[in-house]
């Protein structure tokens, strides 16, 4: 009995230097800015306390309720393109192909190179008088060309394409490898029973490969709710607001409006959404999953 | 066995290079701020007790900026004469890094700022938080130029020296001008018709450089004669409740800025240009106006040998008004316990022959007994309009930055080809109901 | 079967196509990368960024 009373408190001390750094480093400033949330602080100052008028306020805001909504349309559509074109690549170089690790390597590259480097790059290639608008003239489609960073209507849709191009090789790694655990025998017995390709895909590998994208979209609707670097880079939210999200609007709040204590509201409220959307989404695909 | 070893080899290569970059990194910082300081720190005086020192920090007192080196030893001169044996610390916030704000708030929350600091926009945050000496019964009381007041005053308080003041304005490319036999326009209908000839001989009339997004604030904070020419106390009023942004003033002014645009009176890659490629075009003639502020006329003539004309966005009525905004503002930490050793300090960062070293050619004083010399007819040309033009605030002064914000929206969401939408000016005054007590205003 | 044992791998003319396309798609789909190394001789901010795609590329081909 006293050693196991003894183990039990040898576990408390081991976990008590993690338990500490994430009560001082993760906890107390969690805390801290559910606090600052009702105050009107603007960052240097002494605080008041407004109760919950940044609350009200902020779902009053027109600039919150296009940020959220910028933000759902980039993280719905990164979804919807990413993930099949994900799934699809990872089960081509699944099969037995020439070459299949030189390109999984390649395909995976882009993911390496830095967000900054990404957004110079694309640059060059976006602007009005960038490589596309040229290779559009040169092949006689000019009247497209349009300024694909500064068009309202088209440059969200540019924005998400990006992210999928620096993203997909990511995604693919985790499909690539739930595949590798899918038993080559059931996909023999269902071709022996007859079943078409896509039948083996829909009722073998899918189910079986669920556990993955539960994880993988996890990882992507919670990144992209988040969504800060390449919009910022690129456009700056513009034009107009058409690529403004809530974190950039979250920065703006607190270091060039200098209402510090409105942007841990604002920053609140996304935790709460983001939380929200994720436990909607795990519970979604976590019944689909399966165990043969 | 030799594809391990290539394999290994690159790897490790890799690897140095990345040590040695961040190497190469500790050192140039290290040369760059001991070049900054020409009165550096000495460990270890041997006399007994602490050495005096005072720390004096902003944000353009680094190598990028040719004038700071004699600008500094200037200052040392003079702060010297009174204070022989105090050590001065230049610089002890890095401003490289491009975070000078965010560093000096943070530091003014920690108490451990610097003694001597400039600022930009930031005298109602700082009054407000009693981090300013009051210098109400000092020398430069009497020395402030009346529109920049509000950056500096606070609360009937002076609590800071505007020492460089800009604003927004039109500048022309003179070659271009006389090639076309053109003349500054008085209204608003004649700029439209002087753009007209540019475009009809191919030269892009405006091109501002959105990419670099700082840039996007310029129109609709260089049109506002068409707010203050319809009501000069439209400020005022508007804090009083009494008008609105979203007002045939602010329309006007964005409607006028529409008429610009969809003439094609503005370059259609404006958004995806930066500011250098734009200042590039502009001084080879390819682009003959810019919106831009003073700081534009040294560095084109220094990158394209090109001299610049000025003139103020008129309405179209012909009024014209000239507004500034205190670029920097120099004050005295309350928590600095010598009081007059820090009066002395900034005696000595706004005495005359230091601000003609700091802001010739480049800038504008804030004490209205000093005209900063300017050599170059760009120069010249915004230091006469700043004499002559009807005076008034800088928008941005009297509105908040989240309202600023939705203006600045709307100016790019017109670029992009977009009609005028009133209800970016309706969330502007949204958001100036909620913020307002951020402003400067009674 | 060879003179070794092993079995000589066979592709499918079905493979053969699917790489071409693959070869295809990366091309296009690396262009990007391409233009960051042609700048890298140009611009000085992208020379750390091609180097490590060089090596990675190196790499694979080894």
């Amino acid at each position: 009995m006293s050693s196991r009373r003894a183990n039990y408190w040898k576990r408390i001390l081991f976990m008590l230097p993690s338990l500490l750094l994430i009560a001082i480093f993760v906890a107390y400033p969690f805390i801290q800015g559910v606090i600052y949330s009702f105050t009107d602080w603007d960052g240097i100052s002494v605080t008041k306390n407004v109760g919950f008028e940044n609350y009200i306020n902020l779902f009053r805001d027109i600039s919150f309720k296009k940020a959220l909504s910028n933000t759902i349309f980039f993280t719905a559509f990164l979804v919807v393109i990413m993930n099949p074109l994900a799934l699809g690549m990872a089960t081509i170089l699944n099969k037995k192909i020439i070459g299949k690790n030189i390109f999984r390597t390649l395909i995976y590259i882009p993911t390496t190179i830095s967000l900054i480097v990404v957004s110079n790059i694309w640059t060059l290639i976006l602007t009005f008088n960038g490589f596309l608008n040229k290779l559009l003239e040169l092949v006689g489609w000019g009247s497209y060309a349009v300024d694909w960073l500064g068009s309202y209507d088209m440059t969200p849709m540019v924005i998400v394409l990006i992210i999928v191009w620096q993203g997909l090789g990511n995604s693919m790694v985790f499909y690539l490898a739930a595949l590798q655990g899918v038993a080559p025998e059931l996909h023999e017995a269902a071709r022996i029973d007859g079943a078409t390709p896509w039948k083996k895909f829909r009722y073998i590998t899918l189910p079986l490969i669920m556990t993955t994208v539960t994880v993988v979209l996890f990882l992507q609707i919670s990144s992209m709710l988040k969504i800060f670097d390449i919009p910022y880079l690129m456009t700056a939210g513009g034009p107009g607001d058409a690529t403004m999200t809530i974190t950039m609007l979250i920065y703006d709040q607190a270091f060039r409006f200098n209402t510090a204590g409105y942007a841990t509201t604002t920053g609140v409220v996304l935790m709460i959404f983001i939380i929200f959307v994720s436990i909607l989404q795990t519970k979604l695909t976590g019944s689909k999953e399966v165990d043969y | 066995m030799m594809k391990k070893f290539i394999s290994f080899l690159l790897a490790a290569v890799m690897l140095l290079s990345l040590a040695a970059c961040s190497t190469q990194t500790e050192k140039d910082n290290k040369e760059t701020s001991a070049a900054e300081s020409p009165s550096s720190l000495e460990e270890g005086t041997g006399d007994a007790g602490a050495v005096k020192k005072i720390s004096v920090a902003h944000w353009m007192l680094t190598s990028s900026f040719p004038s700071a080196q004699a600008y500094m030893e200037n200052v040392e001169a003079i702060f010297k004469d009174s204070y022989p044996d105090v050590e001065i610390e230049w610089n002890p916030i890095p401003s490289e890094s491009g975070k000078y704000h965010d560093l000096l708030k943070a530091q003014l929350a920690t108490n451990s700022a610097p003694d001597v600091f400039f600022h930009q926009n930031a005298i109602v945050q700082f009054g407000k938080a009693d981090y300013l000496t009051d210098l109400s019964d000092q020398e430069w009381a009497g020395r402030i130029l009346e529109s920049t007041v509000t950056d500096v005053v606070y609360e009937g308080k002076l609590l800071g020296i505007p020492v460089d003041v800009a604003g927004w304005g039109v500048f022309y490319n003179q070659e271009v001008f006389d090639t076309y036999d053109l003349s500054v326009p008085t209204t608003f209908d004649e700029l439209l018709a002087v753009c007209g000839t540019l475009k009809e001989n191919g030269v892009t009339p405006f091109n501002m450089g959105f990419k670099d997004s700082w840039t996007q604030d310029g129109p609709w904070l260089s049109m506002s004669s068409f707010i203050y020419g319809m009501d000069k106390n439209f400020p005022q009023e508007l804090y009083d409740g009494t008008k609105q942004i979203n007002s045939e003033e602010f329309t006007g002014m964005f409607e006028a800025f529409e008429e610009l645009v969809s003439n094609g009176y503005i370059s259609n890659s404006i958004m995806s240009t930066t500011y250098d490629q734009a200042a590039q075009e502009f001084g080879e003639g390819q682009v003959a106006m810019q919106i831009n502020g003073p700081w534009c006329v040294q560095q084109i003539y220094d990158q394209c040998g090109v001299d610049v004309g000025y003139f103020n966005i008129p309405d179209r009525e012909g009024n014209v008004y000239m507004t500034t905004i205190t670029n920097s503002t120099v004050s005295l930490n309350s928590k600095f316990e010598d009081k007059e050793m820090g009066f002395a300090m900034l005696k000595a960062l706004t005495d005359e022959s230091s601000l003609q070293i700091l802001l010739k050619d480049s800038g504008y004083c804030g004490l209205k007994d000093i005209e900063i010399e300017q050599t170059l007819a760009g120069g010249k040309a915004y230091g006469d309009a700043l004499v002559n033009d009807k005076a008034a605030m800088q928008t941005n002064v009297w509105i908040p930055a989240s309202a600023g914000q939705k203006l600045t929206q709307l100016t790019t969401l017109i670029c992009s080809g977009k009609p005028f939408d009133a209800a970016y000016l309706e969330a502007a005054d949204d958001a100036y109901q909620k913020d307002k007590d951020l402003l400067n205003m009674q | 079967m060879e003179l070794s044992g092993r079995k000589k791998k066979k592709y499918s003319g079905k493979s053969l196509a699917v790489t071409a396309t693959l070869c295809i798609f990366c091309v296009i789909y690396l262009f990007p990368l391409f233009l960051l190394v042609l700048s890298s001789f140009k611009e000085e901010q992208y020379i750390f960024d091609a180097f490590i795609c060089l090596v990675l590329v190196t790499l694979i081909i080894i």
